[in-house]
């Protein structure tokens, strides 16, 4: 077995230079110090993207695209399938903390400046990563056409119509004509399982390679290192297993629920809230005046919450510019107002 | 407010042209600006018509001689006895009438001398509702209206007025709790608790401009406007004739005219049973009373334990949606089987009952299996988290064996 194995090895090898990519990961190394724990939310990052795929093809097998279908497939599925509950609650689990861990990932970064020189497009392809998660879970909620999925979506797809110029444009397309239909259903389908994908995993293959290529940052100015492979690896892979087994509780406790079929000629269930991470830019929109000055503050709000995020995507730009003993201070205030702002409007939002 | 009346109506659409009645009488006192005011949203007004088009008279003439002018049609404020006839001027004319609403029924007057509100007032007793009473004078709304007095749910409250007057009902040797055991009745319940405008108002029974209570030969055939399976059952059953014979109401008799509550299975037997009002504890009637009670018993019951069961498989997250279908055919076949009880045989009980239980057994058997689901479910978890430990563990191992080399 073996000497079959060695023969494999030693052929591949002969074609792709198999030994030279063994000896790079077995060189590269990963610093030790008191915030190692972060650089392990990347990898559970790219787990749960992984588990989102596993799971999303098996869901694949009986979900069925449309207005008379999309609800009743999704019931069959947890109601008939042989471990059909399991896999959506495991993808519906599964892409929330896969959020999660993306926010953790980002803000963990952020606050070790690992994202300064060379790594600056690392940390711009972390931030496309994250908006392209959250497309995803923007995308993934309304498949299920249930009542919550439906107003959601008519709620968080008229924030685009409020865009100034091209908003009304924009909303036809995302909707797929005025108002969420089976043509909203479809192209949501679409993106979610084709273009997304498509663009997440390549985008995940350039900062992977970003990461192997540069290495871990060490801002700390780490004293002791480990292997990336085999120790780092491993280590993952324990961290793996355990959030995989903490997914499959939370589906066996805490099942999805389904609800009502989407019904667009019903009124809106009171308390109508989209998911967790797009809360907070919510409640801010829902406590801006109608007006201010001249402007509506739908659009004011939109313009502060699109800002906001350029600030945050542009953090590797503005922060070299800033003087050298103030920096860190000041992208540390930045990190924590915004997490701060986050979590308040977070909670309110959800608390209201 | 004298002024605000005068610009209220003035405002309206129709009779622009200047209108003595208008402008008299919003400045005569507060009484006469309020009625002027009212008029300005009555429906009446709405459709263009005036003060003259009821009262008469010529509202183009300044001077209150000519314009109140008896020669010119005036006929002021009709007396209770004409109200009939002078809202009927119109209201009786289909050709007229057509004119502004050509599906309006023109038998108001006609259906008023048959009630008793109209026979009394013909034998002279004027204590009694005109149409006025109930559609108050210069602001009447269409009956669709919420807020007109004779919208479906405003309707026990206007005849509340004088239905719910101990004093006025006295004088006419009437209850005057009807309305309060009517608003503490299924029907009340259903229309002014729950809102439900398809529930029957006092009108759905006694009619409206024909208002009489509907007697011995018609009860049962009022309540089956809506409860035709209950009446049909009745009429068809062995109670039916002795009961004509007797002059029971085929209705009231169980279940009362006004303080309808809803029908448990109680009434058929034990303390509270009706039945037992008639027959003896012995008879064979009690013994068919006591077959019919333990058919809708049984079924109750497998309804609920069927709904807990549900409920607690729903409290683990599990998912029902099947079940709760079973289990709404389990409470169809319970209510059809509570109609069947007015057939008085134990048999059709027992068939539709039977549904009913079978029903609810399908649902109980599906939350049954979803709990045990949910334990599978637990257990799968549990040996898989073992599997997982175990792996987790061994990599532990792994890693501490290759750190404590370096």
């Amino acid at each position: 077995m073996n000497g079959l194995l060695c023969s494999a090895f030693g052929w591949l090898d002969e074609r792709f230079d198999v030994k030279g990519l063994v000896e790079f990961a077995s060189h590269k190394r990963v610093p030790i110090h008191r915030g190692s724990v972060f650089y392990y939310a990347g990898g559970v990052c790219a787990f749960l993207f992984l588990l989102q795929v596993a799971s999303g093809i098996l869901l694949l097998m009986y979900y069925r695209v449309g207005t008379d279908a999309s609800y009743e497939s999704v019931r069959y599925i947890i109601t008939k399938v042989p471990f059909g509950w399991l896999m959506r609650s495991v993808h519906s689990w599964g892409a929330n903390l896969m959020v999660l861990f993306v926010f953790i990932h980002m803000l963990s970064v952020l606050f070790m400046k690992a994202y300064r020189k060379p790594r600056e497009l690392t940390w711009v392809t972390g931030c496309a990563l994250m908006g392209l998660a959250m497309a995803f879970g923007f995308s993934g909620y309304l498949l299920p056409w249930n009542e919550l999925a439906y107003f959601a979506t008519k709620v968080g797809t008229d924030i685009i119509g409020q865009v100034p110029l091209v908003g009304h444009f924009l909303l036809k397309i995302v909707r797929g004509g005025e108002e969420v239909t089976g043509a909203t259903l479809s192209r949501f389908f679409g993106l979610h399982v084709a273009i997304l994908p498509a663009l997440l995993t390549s985008l995940m293959g350039v900062h992977l390679l970003f990461v192997q290529v540069q290495g871990m940052a060490d801002t700390d100015k780490a004293k002791k290192t480990m292997p990336f492979f085999p120790n780092f690896i491993l280590r993952d892979a324990i961290l793996w297993l355990l959030v995989l087994n903490a997914v499959c509780a939370l589906a066996v406790f805490l099942p999805w629920e389904l609800g009502k079929k989407a019904d667009a000629l019903a009124s809106a269930p009171a308390g109508i809230k989209p998911e967790w991470y797009f809360l907070a830019q919510y409640q801010f929109l829902k406590i801006l005046p109608g007006k201010i000055g001249p402007v509506s503050g739908e659009l004011v709000g939109i313009g502060v919450v699109s800002l906001a995020g350029l600030l945050f995507v542009a953090v590797p730009f503005w922060d070299r510019v800033l003087p050298e003993e103030r920096r860190d201070r000041a992208v540390n205030l930045f990190g924590w107002v915004s997490l701060a702002v986050l979590a308040a409007m977070t909670v309110w939002g959800h608390l209201s | 407010m004298k002024l605000l009346a005068a610009l209220l109506l003035a405002a309206a659409p129709a009779a622009r042209a200047a209108d003595s009645c208008v402008s008299c009488h919003a400045a005569l006192d507060e009484r006469n600006a309020a009625v002027i005011g009212s008029f300005a949203r009555d429906i009446h007004r709405e459709k263009g018509l005036s003060c003259a088009a009821c009262h008469g008279g010529d509202p183009t003439k300044e001077d209150m001689a000519e314009a109140m002018d008896p020669a010119k049609g005036f006929a002021g404020k009709p007396e209770p006895a004409q109200m009939s006839q002078f809202c009927g001027k119109c209201h009786s004319d289909p050709k007229y009438m057509r004119r502004y609403n050509p599906s309006l029924p023109t038998d108001q007057a006609a259906k008023y001398a048959t009630s008793n509100h109209g026979l009394r007032l013909k034998a002279g007793d004027t204590d009694v509702a005109t149409c006025a009473s109930c559609h108050p004078a210069h602001s009447i709304r269409p009956p669709k209206d919420p807020t007109s007095s004779v919208y479906v749910k405003n309707v026990p409250d206007t005849c509340a007025r004088c239905h719910a007057d101990s004093k006025k009902m006295a004088a006419h040797k009437l209850p005057a709790t009807v309305v309060a055991e009517y608003k503490d009745s299924v029907h009340g319940k259903a229309l002014l608790g729950r809102g439900d405008t398809a529930a029957p108002a006092c009108n759905t029974c006694h009619g409206n401009h024909g208002a009489a209570p509907p007697g011995v030969a018609g009860i049962g055939q009022v309540c089956g406007m809506c409860h035709v399976n209950n009446m049909e059952f009745f009429k068809n059953s062995p109670m039916s004739k002795p009961w004509a014979k007797a002059g029971f109401h085929a209705c009231a008799t169980c279940h009362t005219a006004h303080a309808v509550q809803k029908p448990t299975s109680a009434l058929l037997a034990g303390d509270a049973a009706l039945c037992a009002r008639c027959h003896a504890s012995s008879s064979k009637p009690r013994a068919v009373a006591a077959a019919l009670k333990a058919e809708l018993d049984t079924g109750e019951s497998s309804y609920r334990a069927a709904e807990a069961a549900i409920a607690q498989a729903e409290e683990k997250g599990m998912d029902m949606a099947d079940a709760r279908d079973a289990l709404d055919g389990a409470r169809t076949s319970m209510y059809q089987a509570r109609t069947a009880v007015h057939t008085f045989s134990p048999e059709a009980v027992a068939k539709v009952a039977g549904e009913g239980k079978a029903a609810s057994g399908k649902a109980l058997q599906a939350a049954q299996d979803a709990v045990k689901d949910f334990r599978d479910r637990r257990v799968g978890l549990g040996l898989s988290t073992f599997v997982i430990a175990f792996l987790a563990g061994a990599l532990y191992l792994k890693v501490r064996d290759l750190e404590s080399g370096e």
